[in-house]
Order: C-alpha cells, then sequence, then structure tokens
C-alpha cells in the first residue's frame, strides 16, 4: 500500500517548477548527491528550461558545446519535440517517471526539462574515465599483437569489431546484477556456434540471480558447471586476439563492462597451456612449446612428491649415481623429508606472492633476497638439502610456464595434497592422488562440454590444433569437440596447390 | 552436501588412522647395502657374512670398513648385522653377492633362494664367486671414484660384462640356469690384487657347487659360441714358420716362433645344431669378421695370399681353443654352455634328456666345430 502511494505522488512530479523538480529528483532519487547540479537557461521567448545532472560523469564539452548552447540560442518558444530537434546526439528518450530519470542520471544522461512541461527529454553524455589500450600484463606475447583489454566495454567491443569484421559476428546484451547493473555482452560466430552452446550460456546468464557482476573473473565463477573443483572451467583472458581466436573457431565470448578481460566458453584442460605465440610462431616451435608446457605441468605436480616418497619410503628406486649425493645432503637435514619439502615449498609460495604483492621496483630486490640469498643460506644453515631446492626451483618454474595464470596456480597449489600423501604413503598415496585428480578432471565440464577432450573422448583430428600445432597446409579443419556448425574451414588459400605460379628452379 | 562431507571425513580419517601402517624407511638413517659377501664361518654350519654399505659423509667416504657379522644361515647373519651398526640395514639397492670359495664349493643354492624370496633384492644383482675369502675381497680398499667397494664391484662387473668380456651373470640368470635341465651356471670370478677388486675369470657350477675356474681367454670363446658379439677384441697366437716369407723385415729373420695377432671390432655369430645320430652330436657354426688391430711381426698385408692365410689360420686356431674349452668343461662335467637345453630345444619325447641321462652324458656329447674368419679391414695406419 505504501509503495503504491509513493508511486502515485511521484507520477505527480509534473508540471511543477523547475526548483520542485530538484528538490524531489535529489532527495527521492538520487539520495542527495553532492554532485548533482542544476543549470537554468531563460529563452528570449521567456521559457525557462533546467538541466539536471551529475557533473561527475557528464562529458562537460559534450553537454555545452551540444546540449545546453543549442538551446540557449533558440529564438521561437520551445517544447520537448523542438529541444530533442536541436540537439545532434543521438539516444534521446521522454522520461517521467522518478526512478527512471534517476536511474539514467546517475549512467550520466542529461535531464532537460520545460518548466510545466508534462514530461523532460533525457540525453546521454556519460563521462568513462578508463585506461587506455596498455600492454598485456598478466599473459605476455612474444609475437602477438601486445595489446590487452581495458576497463571500457565500448573500446574492448571496438577492438573485437576491428578483429572479425564480418556480420555473423553475433553479439547479444544483457544487464545483470539486480542491485548494481553492469552490461554483459556474449559475440559469437553465427554460422560456427554450436546452437547447444549458445542457448545454455544464455540460460546461465539470464537466469543468474546475482546482485552484482564485479568483473569478467567474477562471473566466470558464477556460470561455472563445478563451482567447488581446483580447476577454472572457463578461460579469462585479457588478449583480444586470443578472444578473438576462439571466436573465430566456434566458441563463444563474454565481455563485462569495466572488466579488462573476457570470459572464453566453452574450454578444455588443454586450452589452458595454449598461447596464441604458438600459432604467429612456426609450427615446430608451436608444437614443441605446448608438449613442453604438459610435460611442465606434469612435471610441476610431480616432481617434490616423488622426492619426498622415495627419501621417505622407496629408497631402492633411487639411481645408483644419485643416492650419495643425496645422502649426503639429506644427511644434515634434521627434518623427516615431508617436513623439509613442505617448508622449502611453503617458502617459494611466501617469495611468489610477496613478489606480486610488492611494488615492481622491491618485488625484484624481494626476488633475489628470498631465491638466492634465503636459498643459498637455507641450504648452508643444513635446513634443507640442496637437491631439493633445485627440485623445488625447477618444479616452480615448470609450473609458470603455464600461459593462464589462474590455471598455474591451481596446479601449484594442488601439489601440496599430493606431496603430503607422498610423505605419508609413498608412492601409493602419489598415485592415489593423481587417480583422483584424473577421475576429476575426467568428470568436469565446461558449459557441458567434455573438459579433457580431446584425449577423452579421444577424437584423433583434434590433436592437431590442442596438444601440437601442425602447419596451416593441414589444419582444414575446427575441431570437433566442440561441435561447431561446420567443421571444414572454407577452401582459401592454404597451401601450395593454390599458387597458381610455380616460380622458377633455384639454378635457373 | 552432508554426504559429501561425511564421505570428506572418513577419507580423512582413514587418512590419519593408516598413516602408522606404513614403514618409514628415510634415507639417511639406512645402512644400504651395495655389496653382501658370505663365507663358510669357522665351525660347522656358520655363514660368515660381510656388509658393505653406503656412508654419507664426505669425510668417511674413502674408507672401507665392512660390517661382519655370523650367523646359521644367510639370512640370520644378515640379520644378527642390526645390531653391529646404528644404521637401519636395508637390502634394496644390493648389487652384488660374493660367495667366497668354500660356501661356493658346497653349493649357494640355499642362499640364493633366502635372496630370491626377499621382494626388496633386485633380479638383477651380480651373483659372484671369489678365489679367496669374500671377506678379504671386500675390505680391498682402493675402489677409485665409486662411494664404496659395493659400488665399485657393481661397476666392474658392469663395464666388464657391457664390454662384452663374460657373460651376463644376473641372480636372475643363474637361477633360470640352476633350475633349467640340461645347462650350469656360470659367474664371474673375483679376486684381489693390490689392494682392489679384479675379474679374473668365469666360475664354472655343477648345479650350484663351484667346480673349477677359467680365465677371461677362455671365457671369451664361451662368449663366441653363446652370444653375439657386435664389438669385441680377441688375441690369438699363430706361427711364425708359414709367414716367413711374407714378412717384410727379411733380415734378420724373426726368431720367435709365434707372433700374436689380435682383431678388434669383432662381429660374430653362432649357430648350434645338434643332430641325432645315435650320439649326441652337436655342429657349432660359428662365423667371426673383424679387423686387424695390432700385430706383433710386419707382414704384407697388401697381398690377398697373406689374409686368406690368416684367416684360415685364425679359424683353425679358434676351433682348437674351443674344444680345448669344451673337452675341459667335458672332464669337469659342467655343461656351463647349455647343450643339453639346445638338445631339448629340437627333441621331443623319449629323446628329450633327463636331468640324468643329461649329467651322465654330458663327457660323451660330440662336437663339430666349424669357424670361418674374415678379416674386414686390416687396419688403419696412423
Amino acid at each position: 500500500m505504501k509503495r503504491k502511494s509513493t508511486k502515485k505522488k511521484q507520477q505527480s512530479l509534473f508540471p511543477s517548477s523547475l526548483e520542485v523538480v530538484e528538490e524531489d529528483l535529489n532527495e527521492k532519487a538520487l539520495n542527495s548527491s553532492p554532485d548533482f547540479t542544476m543549470k537554468i537557461i531563460e529563452t528570449e521567448s521567456g521559457q525557462r528550461i533546467g538541466f539536471y545532472f551529475l557533473y561527475s560523469i557528464i562529458k562537460p564539452q559534450v553537454l555545452y558545446e551540444q546540449i545546453i548552447s543549442p538551446v540557449q540560442k533558440a529564438k521561437k518558444t520551445l517544447d520537448i519535440q523542438s529541444i530533442d530537434n536541436m540537439i545532434a546526439l543521438p539516444n534521446s528518450k521522454e522520461e517521467n517517471k522518478l526512478d527512471e530519470i534517476g536511474k539514467k542520471l546517475l549512467q550520466g544522461a542529461v535531464c532537460i526539462y520545460i518548466e510545466n512541461d508534462q514530461t523532460c527529454l533525457m540525453h546521454s553524455a556519460p563521462l568513462q574515465e578508463h585506461r587506455s589500450i596498455d600492454r598485456a600484463e598478466t599473459e605476455s606475447l612474444i609475437f602477438g599483437p601486445q595489446m590487452a583489454f581495458t576497463g571500457s566495454i565500448e573500446t574492448n567491443l571496438n577492438m573485437v569489431r576491428n578483429m572479425i569484421d564480418t556480420p555473423q559476428l553475433k553479439i547479444e546484451r544483457f544487464i545483470l546484477g539486480n542491485k548494481i547493473p553492469n552490461e554483459i555482452q556474449m559475440m559469437y560466430m553465427d554460422d560456427i556456434a554450436n546452437e547447444e552452446n549458445i542457448n545454455e550460456l544464455r540460460n546461465r546468464l539470464t537466469s543468474l540471480q546475482s546482485e552484482d557482476i564485479m568483473n569478467a573473473s567474477v562471473l566466470s565463477q558464477k556460470i561455472e558447471d563445478n563451482p567447488y573443483s581446483f580447476f577454472p572451467q572457463y578461460i579469462v583472458t585479457e588478449l583480444p586476439d586470443r578472444f578473438t581466436y576462439s571466436i573465430k573457431e566456434g566458441k563463444i565470448g563474454i565481455l563485462v563492462d569495466n572488466s579488462s578481460a573476457g570470459i572464453i566458453a566453452p574450454i578444455t584442460f588443454s586450452s589452458f597451456f595454449e598461447s596464441t605465440d604458438d600459432i604467429y610462431g612456426r609450427w615446430i616451435i608451436g608444437s614443441f612449446t605446448r608438449l613442453m608446457r604438459m610435460f611442465a605441468m606434469i612435471l610441476s605436480i610431480t616432481l617434490t612428491p616423488l622426492y619426498v616418497a622415495a627419501l621417505t619410503f622407496h629408497y631402492e628406486v633411487i639411481p645408483e649415481a644419485l643416492l650419495l649425493s643425496l645422502g649426503e645432503s639429506r644427511n644434515r637435514v634434521p627434518f623427516p623429508p615431508l617436513m623439509e619439502t613442505i617448508i622449502l615449498e611453503t617458502m617459494m609460495e611466501f617469495i611468489r606472492e610477496a613478489g606480486a604483492r610488492l611494488p615492481t621496483k622491491v618485488g625484484q630486490t624481494m626476488g633475489i633476497v628470498g631465491g638466492i640469498v634465503i636459498g643459498q643460506a637455507v641450504v648452508q644453515a643444513g635446513f634443507t638439502s640442496n637437491i631439493l631446492i633445485i627440485l623445488v626451483a625447477l618444479s616452480a618454474l615448470a609450473s609458470f610456464t603455464t600461459p593462464d595464470y589462474v590455471m598455474g596456480t591451481s596446479l601449484r597449489i594442488l601439489r601440496f595434497p599430493i606431496i603430503l600423501l607422498a610423505g605419508t604413503f609413498g608412492f601409493v598415496g602419489i598415485f592415489f592422488t593423481v587417480a583422483f585428480i584424473i577421475i576429476h578432471l575426467l568428470r568436469l565440464r565446461s558449459l557441458h562440454r567434455p573438459y579433457t577432450a580431446p584425449i577423452y573422448p579421444f577424437r584423433f583430428f583434434d590433436f592437431d590444433q590442442s596438444q601440437v600445432r601442425v602447419p596451416f597446409v593441414l589444419n582444414k579443419r575446427r575441431a570437433a569437440s566442440h561441435l561447431p556448425k561446420k567443421t571444414k574451414r572454407k577452401k582459401k588459400t592454404y597451401g601450395h596447390s593454390l599458387f597458381k605460379t610455380k616460380g622458377k628452379d633455384i639454378d635457373e | 552436501m552432508k554426504m559429501k562431507i561425511k564421505k570428506f571425513f572418513l577419507i580423512l580419517s582413514i587418512v590419519v588412522l593408516l598413516t602408522g601402517c606404513a614403514e618409514e624407511r628415510v634415507l639417511e638413517d639406512l645402512g644400504i647395502i651395495t655389496t653382501a659377501g658370505f663365507d663358510k664361518g669357522e665351525d660347522g654350519p656358520e655363514v660368515f657374512g660381510t656388509f658393505i654399505t653406503y656412508k654419507f659423509s664426505q669425510q668417511l667416504s674413502n674408507v672401507n670398513s665392512p660390517i661382519h657379522s655370523s650367523g646359521r644361515t644367510a639370512q640370520d647373519a644378515f640379520h644378527l648385522a642390526f645390531a653391529k651398526t646404528a644404521k637401519k640395514l636395508v637390502t634394496g639397492q644390493l648389487r652384488a653377492v660374493v660367495y667366497g670359495p668354500d660356501l661356493a664349493k658346497e653349493g649357494i643354492w640355499p642362499h640364493l633362494d633366502t635372496l630370491q624370496r626377499n621382494q626388496f633384492v633386485s633380479d638383477l644383482v651380480y651373483i659372484t664367486v671369489s678365489e679367496m675369502p669374500s671377506r678379504e675381497v671386500l675390505n680391498a680398499q682402493v675402489f677409485e671414484e665409486a662411494p664404496n667397494v659395493g659400488i665399485y664391484i657393481y661397476r666392474l662387473l658392469d663395464q666388464v660384462i657391457g664390454k662384452e668380456e663374460i657373460v651376463d651373470s644376473s641372480l636372475h640368470e643363474f637361477i633360470k640356469n640352476y633350475l633349467k635341465v640340461g645347462v650350469d651356471p656360470i659367474t664371474p670370478v673375483l679376486s684381489i690384487e693390490e689392494d682392489r677388486v679384479i675379474v679374473t675369470g668365469l666360475g664354472l657350477f655343477q648345479d650350484d657347487r663351484f667346480i673349477d675356474t677359467i680365465d677371461l681367454h677362455e671365457a671369451f670363446y664361451v662368449r663366441l659360441i653363446l652370444d653375439e658379439f657386435k664389438a669385441g677384441e680377441l688375441q690369438i697366437e699363430l706361427p711364425t714358420e708359414n709367414y716367413r716369407q711374407f714378412m717384410e723385415d727379411f733380415e734378420p729373420s724373426p726368431e720367435e716362433e709365434t707372433f700374436e695377432i689380435t682383431m678388434q671390432q669383432i662381429k660374430s655369430a653362432s649357430q648350434i645344431s645338434p643332430k641325432d645320430s645315435g650320439k649326441y652330436h652337436f655342429s657349432i657354426k660359428i662365423r667371426f669378421e673383424g679387423d686387424i688391430r695390432e700385430l706383433t711381426k710386419e707382414l704384407d698385408l697388401e697381398s690377398k695370399e697373406v689374409i686368406h692365410m690368416l684367416e684360415k689360420d685364425m679359424a683353425k686356431k679358434i676351433e682348437e681353443n674351443i674344444s680345448k674349452l669344451l673337452e675341459k668343461t667335458q672332464e669337469l662335467n659342467v655343461d656351463s654352455l647349455g647343450f643339453g637345453t639346445f638338445w631339448n630345444a629340437k627333441f621331443k619325447g623319449d629323446k628329450k634328456l633327463t636331468e640324468e641321462e643329461w649329467r651322465k652324458e654330458y663327457p660323451n656329447f660330440q662336437f663339430d666345430i666349424d669357424v670361418t674368419t674374415e678379416i674386414l679391414r686390416n687396419g688403419i695406419t696412423q
């Protein structure tokens, strides 16, 4: 009942004087904002026209040149329609509800009201302060365009549009967030992307009940298949070229306003170990680095647990050549191998975290102090064996080869339970945990698509663009794992058969 | 969700409770035995054990201090050694076992059986016999860069077997040969010279009893008959007489009656085919090729005649040496080369040799030896 009465009151806002409107707007719709401003202009015909806006989110130049000054110069009697005609800006709207006006004002609109009129005119001239297009910080590249997404969805869309300039790029717009609405754009290639995937993602987005969407990383976690999992199920990238590449391959991209990253879905486990560098570089480099990253991933998970297990339980598997040096360096260590390893691994994480949190300049010093000084001193003090230092450093290094930082961190943390079980059960513990992880990975899905494709379900022809990177001549179809509408790529000028001229012989 | 939490705690509690069950063997607390030696004890059925362990300290690693203990059996000796060191003795890195001659002559099967039943002992452990009591061999003080004598012996055997001088003698091989009808085991024989362990030849076994030794020259022929050579070396003595006309230095005429020729890069293939001619008859065909490495007399190697003569003479000499070796084994009645198995592989039913028949008949086996030699290159001269 109470709500209804206030609504009635609101609707009776107009017509009234400019000052009353100002008071109503500021107190009822904007919760008394200090940056709320009113500008009154009297035209030659004696009309009083009010401009209401929040000066902190209005582009002043647009306001004065495009909105206020045309109205000021007008000679005849004005009404809403004629004012709208004078202003060259697009997207105007007539509005008479207090709530709506307030909402629009908060998004950077100007409200134009002629005293004692029935409605007011809304024109938007929002000021969005964002960083300019910068170098990618978390995902560095060697070859590719090194720019990253910015905080503005317009700029980001601009980049994507420039990279995929065909009408097949379909963009759907959503406003999410019950309390603080945010704009979200879902984009895909209309003729390639799988219909089921699109519907599924659209359903998840529209049915998402959330107060607000902070940014892409948060959104990606809110629409995951298994929120309890260790592993990320969408790739959140800040590289527009990676984003568009995935869209061109038939995946779906999501851009979030005020977020300098895009979400790619659905993805597979192996795509976390791919980088656009593999595509820009030659195929042999790409294949080698991809296989190397996979190898590094396995190494980073199992190296220190193997050390713990071998030294605690399975001395018989240690090669004869290593046994003496291992024994000698372990001889001075007062802790059992499990403790020793956990201490050193934790130290490694300290160094990493400290380096990440500190300002860049101090961070480098941190690395030297942490890595070299402490590392050296720890061995000399007989706290840990120097072979373990090598292994821990090696596995940390290996985990940093993962191009996706989130995945790299997940894998690094995964090491701790494996170490614990290796220290209590030996190899059995390692196999148990690794089997557990593999089972989990096999059950995991990204947008209802298998996470471990193309290994399971096995799709031989998808290996050419996941685990290895074949030359483009041989890469004739899109990955079937995500069921694109068209698997065959258009017959374009790939390959030598299409080069019409043969060229001369070398010695001619 | 509640079920999941319950399950999680169930697994967690199993982890925590079962932790006590796994026996911890932390590396630096272990006395890791690399080589064990067993001898006959002073009185009665006692076994005297010598154990070489790792020392994880740079100051101590150059001093050889074996652990000695005696017990009623090998296992007992090992067990009683627990009281003689502060470290936990383990056998998981055992590389070689040395049996003293006295013990080996009585038969080593009971001791091998213990090794075989121990799941920590690898099947690839080298089984060896020593010329003197094994405690003396294992007391050697020179062991090059190896951390201890045990590893030194392991590397020595690895090197010698890798160089194709003698046949493989792992625990697995020994047990296989022991249990199989028609073949007797062979092992390397270790000795000590100037405080270092050396390999002197091959020990011939009859069943599990050590019978006699053959030297390294003879060992070459064992290998030649049994295995294919891919890279070996052979030295043969030939009479000077026939070659006198080809000797490049006519004056003064060589006085020695024989000269030495060394072949290297030997590739060989042998074929043993049993023939049933009322007797146990075997034809041994060996193809043998290599390069000349060394000649103690200068010969005109350009001439084909010389090469042919050399090939012929060498083949004859090899045949002689092989038949000498076979005669020796027949005298001792040890079928170390396993002719019995070749027979049994070919013939079925009644013709198959039983263990008794084989033992009885082996001295009467007949061998046709046919060696063809080829000199591929007459040497690279600098």
